[in-house]
């Protein structure tokens, strides 16, 4: 324990150091993945799947703030669904902006949760979402993880839809949009996710906002146990047994994730290395700002003991050596 | 001559204008009353769009039952029905925009009071360094 402590300090340190570069490096991975995934799903458009539009958008998305990286992972995917059909594409679209001016609006700095559903459903671990959220945020995060959980949905109906001819006609066409909307409207899966998601949230919550000992070790495990049987139950009682395994498997990992995160989240206003402008009358000063660490040093206590026989038997400690001296934390 | 108190204090305020302040003081150069009203203003247009969006979405799925139906619908009650959906969600939404404004206005005036303690602090200093030439 006392080792991954350490751990977590010298991880908080190299962020503090080196943030400036380790943030746009990690936006960079994140929105090649994003964008991949996306593509290997919903890779209709040869032009959009080249490798070479993934980097250049991901390269953009390293150096602006992550909503961009949605608008284009949104735009990504509507481009694709556009290469198979228009109808689909603009259906697409008017169902994105209702969830964004009715819903999402409200809760902007939470909606890369509507992006992180989908991507992790295609790793068969969305289940770290609710039992996060429950940890980290409030009920509230229940509105963009309910938008996420229809544009995952959304995105599965129209990969089923999507080979089926549909601008032949008007007649067609309305015929062909209806079927789609009643395959969202009629999803029980998608309501039964919702709700279930949304309960996880808010027992995890509940219980992690309790004082007694170890509450979020408690609100993960007891967030898992209730993903675990409530999709069991619908599961079961609308027959798609075949992904049994999968979720429990999957809520397993999502949990273990889940504590690990827990474990080596930073503090929320966690400083890193700064670099500000500013000018008076008679200077302009470019200042670097470093915060102070504070890191729990791994203080090595050499203890050698050397046991002797001596006259009476007993053994002489004859070494204490400490590589720190004169510290009072040593004597712990 | 640098002036290290003058130094630190400056970049405090550059590192909060830089970072979260920049929200703070665009709120703050509202009125909290104007900064709700502009909220709601805000959020009635979203519901409005979102809405005609919705609105559209049912309309075209139904598009047949009216096109068959056309001579009998009764369009007053349904315009009605729809305009008190309207109004309802424009209530509900209103309210929790008043709510997590009033909540939103009162945590930046709480971070906009320490850095106006560091302005004057500032200030002092300004006039200790223009009495010091003197």
């Amino acid at each position: 324990m006392m080792d991954l402590l350490v751990l977590k300090e010298k991880v908080k340190a190299i962020y503090q150091k080196y943030g400036h570069i380790i943030e746009p490096v990690s936006k960079f991975i994140l929105a090649v993945i994003v964008f991949s995934m996306i593509n290997s799903t919903l890779g209709y458009d040869v032009r959009l799947s080249k490798i070479f539009v993934v980097l250049l958008l991901s390269l953009l998305c390293a150096f602006t703030p992550i909503s961009i990286l949605i608008l284009l992972a949104a735009a990504l995917s509507i481009g694709h669904i556009y290469f198979v059909s228009r109808v689909l594409a603009v259906m697409t679209i008017v169902i994105m902006f209702i969830l964004y001016f009715l819903l999402l609006r409200f809760t902007a700095n939470l909606s890369y949760i509507v992006l992180a559903i989908p991507i992790l459903y295609i790793l068969k671990i969305p289940y770290v979402i609710p039992i996060l959220l429950g940890l980290i945020s409030t009920p509230v995060s229940i509105v963009p993880m309910a938008c996420g959980v229809i544009v995952y949905y959304l995105f599965k109906i129209i990969k089923t839809v999507a080979g089926i001819p549909s601008e032949t006609s008007i007649e067609d066409t309305l015929q062909y949009y209806k079927y789609v909307m009643d395959m969202i409207l009629g999803n029980k899966e998608l309501l039964f996710t919702i709700i279930i998601f949304a309960v996880v949230i808010i027992i995890t919550y509940l219980i992690r906002r309790q004082k007694i000992d170890h509450a979020f070790d408690f609100a993960i495990l007891t967030g898992a146990v209730i993903n675990i049987l409530a999709f069991l139950i619908v599961d079961l009682s609308i027959d798609v047994s075949g992904q049994i395994i999968i979720m429990i498997i999957g809520t397993i990992i999502s949990s273990g994730l889940v504590y690990i995160i827990q474990f080596f989240r930073l503090n929320l206003d966690y400083t890193r290395v700064e670099n500000v402008q500013f000018e008076d009358d008679d200077y302009y000063y470019y200042v670097k700002a470093v915060p102070k660490i504070n890191i729990t040093a791994p203080e090595i206590n050499v203890k050698r003991i050397n046991s002797r026989k001596g006259s009476d038997g007993a053994h002489h400690l004859m070494d204490l050596i400490r590589d720190d001296k004169g510290s009072d934390e040593d004597t712990k | 001559m640098l002036n290290n108190n003058k130094i630190k204090i400056m970049t405090k305020l550059a590192l909060y204008e830089q970072g979260n302040g920049k929200n703070d003081i665009k709120i703050s150069h509202f009125y909290k009353g104007d900064y709700i009203r502009y909220n709601i203003l805000k959020t009635i247009v979203s519901i409005t769009v979102g809405f005609l969006f919705l609105f559209a979405l049912v309309g075209l799925y139904n598009v047949e039952y009216f096109i068959t139906n056309a001579t009998v619908i009764n369009y007053k009650q349904m315009g009605i029905y729809l305009l008190v959906l309207y109004l309802a969600a424009v209530i509900v939404y209103v309210i929790l925009t008043i709510i997590i404004t009033t909540i939103k206005y009162k945590n930046t005036r709480k971070h906009l009071v320490k850095y106006n303690k560091d302005l004057k602090e500032l200030n002092e200093i300004y006039k200790t360094e223009k009495s010091d030439i003197r």
